[in-house]
Protein backbone atom coordinates (compact mmCIF):
# COMPACT_ATOMS: atom_id res chain seq x y z
CA UNK A 1 0.00 0.00 0.00
CA UNK A 2 1.41 3.38 -0.89
CA UNK A 3 2.26 5.79 1.90
CA UNK A 4 -0.36 8.22 0.64
CA UNK A 5 -3.10 5.62 0.64
CA UNK A 6 -1.95 4.35 4.03
CA UNK A 7 -2.10 7.83 5.46
CA UNK A 8 -5.55 8.46 4.01
CA UNK A 9 -6.80 5.14 5.37
CA UNK A 10 -5.45 5.93 8.83
CA UNK A 11 -7.09 9.32 8.75
CA UNK A 12 -10.41 7.82 7.71
CA UNK A 13 -10.20 5.16 10.41
CA UNK A 14 -9.40 7.82 12.95
CA UNK A 15 -12.38 9.87 11.91
CA UNK A 16 -14.66 6.84 11.97
CA UNK A 17 -13.52 6.07 15.50
CA UNK A 18 -14.15 9.65 16.48
CA UNK A 19 -10.48 10.24 17.22
CA UNK A 20 -9.08 13.75 16.86
CA UNK A 21 -8.04 14.48 13.30
CA UNK A 22 -4.44 14.99 14.33
CA UNK A 23 -4.13 11.61 15.96
CA UNK A 24 -4.41 9.71 12.72
CA UNK A 25 -2.50 12.26 10.72
CA UNK A 26 0.76 12.15 12.72
CA UNK A 27 2.99 10.47 10.13
CA UNK A 28 1.80 12.87 7.46
CA UNK A 29 2.17 15.84 9.81
CA UNK A 30 5.70 14.74 10.70
CA UNK A 31 6.51 14.50 7.04
CA UNK A 32 5.09 17.95 6.31
CA UNK A 33 6.96 19.46 9.25
CA UNK A 34 10.18 17.90 7.99
CA UNK A 35 9.51 19.35 4.52
CA UNK A 36 8.96 22.85 5.92
CA UNK A 37 12.11 22.69 8.02
CA UNK A 38 14.19 21.30 5.18
CA UNK A 39 12.94 24.04 2.87
CA UNK A 40 13.78 26.76 5.36
CA UNK A 41 17.18 25.23 6.07
CA UNK A 42 18.11 24.93 2.43
CA UNK A 43 16.62 28.16 1.05
CA UNK A 44 16.56 30.24 4.19
CA UNK A 45 13.16 31.47 3.14
CA UNK A 46 9.48 30.70 2.98
CA UNK A 47 7.60 30.71 -0.33
CA UNK A 48 7.43 34.33 -1.59
CA UNK A 49 3.61 34.30 -1.73
CA UNK A 50 3.53 33.68 2.01
CA UNK A 51 5.86 36.59 2.71
CA UNK A 52 3.70 38.75 0.42
CA UNK A 53 0.55 37.66 2.22
CA UNK A 54 2.15 38.37 5.59
CA UNK A 55 3.22 41.83 4.44
CA UNK A 56 -0.29 42.57 3.18
CA UNK A 57 -1.74 41.38 6.45
CA UNK A 58 0.55 43.68 8.39
CA UNK A 59 -0.13 46.57 6.01
CA UNK A 60 -3.86 46.03 6.52
CA UNK A 61 -3.34 46.15 10.27
CA UNK A 62 -1.29 49.31 9.95
CA UNK A 63 -3.84 50.92 7.68
CA UNK A 64 -6.64 49.98 9.99
CA UNK A 65 -5.24 51.62 13.07
CA UNK A 66 -5.46 55.36 13.20
CA UNK A 67 -2.65 56.33 15.55
CA UNK A 68 -0.40 53.51 16.63
CA UNK A 69 -0.43 49.81 17.23
CA UNK A 70 -0.81 50.55 20.89
CA UNK A 71 -3.95 52.59 20.37
CA UNK A 72 -6.55 53.22 23.03
CA UNK A 73 -9.50 50.85 23.23
CA UNK A 74 -11.96 53.41 21.87
CA UNK A 75 -9.74 54.12 18.90
CA UNK A 76 -9.28 50.44 18.33
CA UNK A 77 -13.02 49.91 18.40
CA UNK A 78 -13.64 52.77 15.98
CA UNK A 79 -11.05 51.47 13.57
CA UNK A 80 -12.21 47.87 13.66
CA UNK A 81 -13.60 46.50 10.40
CA UNK A 82 -17.25 47.48 10.01
CA UNK A 83 -18.29 44.13 8.71
CA UNK A 84 -16.15 41.44 10.32
CA UNK A 85 -15.61 38.49 8.08
CA UNK A 86 -17.44 35.32 8.94
CA UNK A 87 -15.08 33.17 10.95
CA UNK A 88 -14.50 29.57 10.06
CA UNK A 89 -14.58 27.24 13.01
CA UNK A 90 -10.89 26.38 12.87
CA UNK A 91 -9.82 30.01 12.90
CA UNK A 92 -12.20 30.56 15.77
CA UNK A 93 -10.51 27.68 17.60
CA UNK A 94 -7.11 29.23 16.92
CA UNK A 95 -8.30 32.59 18.23
CA UNK A 96 -9.65 30.99 21.39
CA UNK A 97 -6.39 29.13 21.91
CA UNK A 98 -4.40 32.33 21.38
CA UNK A 99 -6.64 34.16 23.85
CA UNK A 100 -6.00 31.48 26.44
CA UNK A 101 -2.25 31.80 25.83
CA UNK A 102 -2.51 35.52 26.52
CA UNK A 103 -4.50 34.89 29.67
CA UNK A 104 -1.79 32.62 31.08
CA UNK A 105 0.50 34.48 33.44
CA UNK A 106 2.35 34.16 36.70
CA UNK A 107 0.86 35.93 39.72
CA UNK A 108 3.96 38.05 40.02
CA UNK A 109 3.42 39.25 36.45
CA UNK A 110 -0.07 40.50 37.23
CA UNK A 111 0.82 44.14 37.67
CA UNK A 112 -1.52 46.83 36.29
CA UNK A 113 0.98 47.36 33.47
CA UNK A 114 0.87 43.68 32.60
CA UNK A 115 -2.91 43.66 32.71
CA UNK A 116 -2.98 46.62 30.34
CA UNK A 117 -0.47 44.91 28.08
CA UNK A 118 -2.60 41.76 27.94
CA UNK A 119 -5.68 43.81 27.17
CA UNK A 120 -3.95 45.53 24.25
CA UNK A 121 -2.56 42.21 23.13
CA UNK A 122 -6.04 40.67 23.08
CA UNK A 123 -7.31 43.59 21.00
CA UNK A 124 -4.48 43.30 18.52
CA UNK A 125 -5.05 39.58 18.29
CA UNK A 126 -8.75 40.02 17.55
CA UNK A 127 -7.97 42.55 14.81
CA UNK A 128 -5.28 40.29 13.40
CA UNK A 129 -7.68 37.37 13.31
CA UNK A 130 -10.34 39.50 11.58
CA UNK A 131 -7.83 40.66 8.97
CA UNK A 132 -6.69 37.12 8.40
CA UNK A 133 -10.27 36.08 7.72
CA UNK A 134 -10.88 39.08 5.48
CA UNK A 135 -7.72 38.35 3.52
CA UNK A 136 -8.76 34.77 3.02
CA UNK A 137 -12.12 35.80 1.59
CA UNK A 138 -10.64 38.21 -0.96
CA UNK B 1 24.38 38.26 -0.74
CA UNK B 2 25.50 34.84 -1.85
CA UNK B 3 23.01 32.27 -0.71
CA UNK B 4 22.68 28.70 -1.87
CA UNK B 5 23.13 28.27 -5.56
CA UNK B 6 23.71 31.87 -6.59
CA UNK B 7 23.67 35.58 -5.98
CA UNK B 8 20.42 37.12 -4.92
CA UNK B 9 19.23 40.59 -5.80
CA UNK B 10 18.43 43.03 -2.99
CA UNK B 11 14.70 42.34 -3.26
CA UNK B 12 15.13 38.59 -3.04
CA UNK B 13 17.65 38.92 -0.24
CA UNK B 14 15.08 40.86 1.76
CA UNK B 15 12.70 37.94 1.50
CA UNK B 16 15.07 35.68 3.37
CA UNK B 17 14.17 34.79 6.91
CA UNK B 18 16.41 36.20 9.59
CA UNK B 19 18.40 33.66 11.63
CA UNK B 20 15.84 34.17 14.40
CA UNK B 21 12.94 33.61 12.01
CA UNK B 22 14.54 30.37 10.91
CA UNK B 23 15.19 29.35 14.50
CA UNK B 24 11.54 29.97 15.34
CA UNK B 25 10.46 27.59 12.58
CA UNK B 26 13.00 24.99 13.72
CA UNK B 27 11.56 25.11 17.24
CA UNK B 28 8.29 23.62 16.02
CA UNK B 29 7.76 20.06 17.11
CA UNK B 30 5.02 17.48 16.99
CA UNK B 31 4.26 16.44 20.54
CA UNK B 32 1.20 14.39 21.45
CA UNK B 33 -0.34 15.09 18.07
CA UNK B 34 0.00 18.81 18.51
CA UNK B 35 2.26 20.81 16.28
CA UNK B 36 3.58 23.73 18.28
CA UNK B 37 6.55 25.39 19.92
CA UNK B 38 7.28 23.70 23.26
CA UNK B 39 5.84 25.81 26.10
CA UNK B 40 9.16 26.81 27.69
CA UNK B 41 10.63 27.75 24.34
CA UNK B 42 7.55 29.77 23.50
CA UNK B 43 7.91 31.73 26.76
CA UNK B 44 11.55 32.42 25.87
CA UNK B 45 10.51 33.76 22.46
CA UNK B 46 7.97 36.08 24.03
CA UNK B 47 10.58 37.43 26.43
CA UNK B 48 13.11 37.82 23.64
CA UNK B 49 10.61 39.74 21.53
CA UNK B 50 9.89 42.16 24.34
CA UNK B 51 13.49 43.26 24.21
CA UNK B 52 13.76 43.27 20.43
CA UNK B 53 14.85 46.66 19.08
CA UNK B 54 11.92 48.44 17.48
CA UNK B 55 13.83 48.72 14.20
CA UNK B 56 13.68 44.93 13.87
CA UNK B 57 10.10 44.40 14.97
CA UNK B 58 8.32 45.02 11.69
CA UNK B 59 10.42 42.50 9.79
CA UNK B 60 9.98 39.99 12.59
CA UNK B 61 6.20 40.44 12.50
CA UNK B 62 6.21 39.65 8.79
CA UNK B 63 8.29 36.54 9.36
CA UNK B 64 6.13 35.36 12.22
CA UNK B 65 2.94 35.95 10.23
CA UNK B 66 4.36 34.14 7.20
CA UNK B 67 5.20 31.18 9.41
CA UNK B 68 1.69 31.29 10.88
CA UNK B 69 0.20 31.23 7.39
CA UNK B 70 2.44 28.30 6.46
CA UNK B 71 1.58 26.22 9.51
CA UNK B 72 -2.10 27.18 9.24
CA UNK B 73 -2.20 25.20 6.01
CA UNK B 74 -1.55 22.06 8.02
CA UNK B 75 -4.96 22.18 9.64
CA UNK B 76 -6.18 21.55 13.15
CA UNK B 77 -3.09 19.69 14.27
CA UNK B 78 -1.15 22.98 14.07
CA UNK B 79 -3.76 25.13 15.81
CA UNK B 80 -1.70 25.62 18.95
CA UNK B 81 1.41 26.52 16.98
CA UNK B 82 -0.50 28.99 14.84
CA UNK B 83 -2.06 30.49 17.96
CA UNK B 84 1.41 30.88 19.49
CA UNK B 85 2.67 32.63 16.36
CA UNK B 86 -0.32 34.97 16.24
CA UNK B 87 0.29 35.94 19.86
CA UNK B 88 3.96 36.57 19.09
CA UNK B 89 3.00 38.74 16.11
CA UNK B 90 0.32 40.63 18.03
CA UNK B 91 2.74 41.23 20.86
CA UNK B 92 5.34 42.71 18.52
CA UNK B 93 2.64 44.99 17.09
CA UNK B 94 1.52 46.16 20.50
CA UNK B 95 5.09 46.80 21.59
CA UNK B 96 6.07 48.70 18.46
CA UNK B 97 6.14 52.48 18.53
CA UNK B 98 4.62 54.57 15.75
Amino acid sequence: MSTKLESATQRLLGLLKGAPEGAAASPEVKRQLAVIKAEIKSKGALPPELMDAAEKLLAAMEGEKSASWASTPKKAQRSAPKKPAKKNSNDQAILEMASSLIAQHDDEEDSPEEQEHRRRLAEALARLSAQLQAMEQT
Amino acid sequence: MNVGSGWLGPEEAQRLLSPEGRALAMDFALVKNTLAIPDETYVRWRRAHRSLPSSQRRQRVIEVLALALRFRRMGKVANKGVAQLLVLAAELMVLAPR
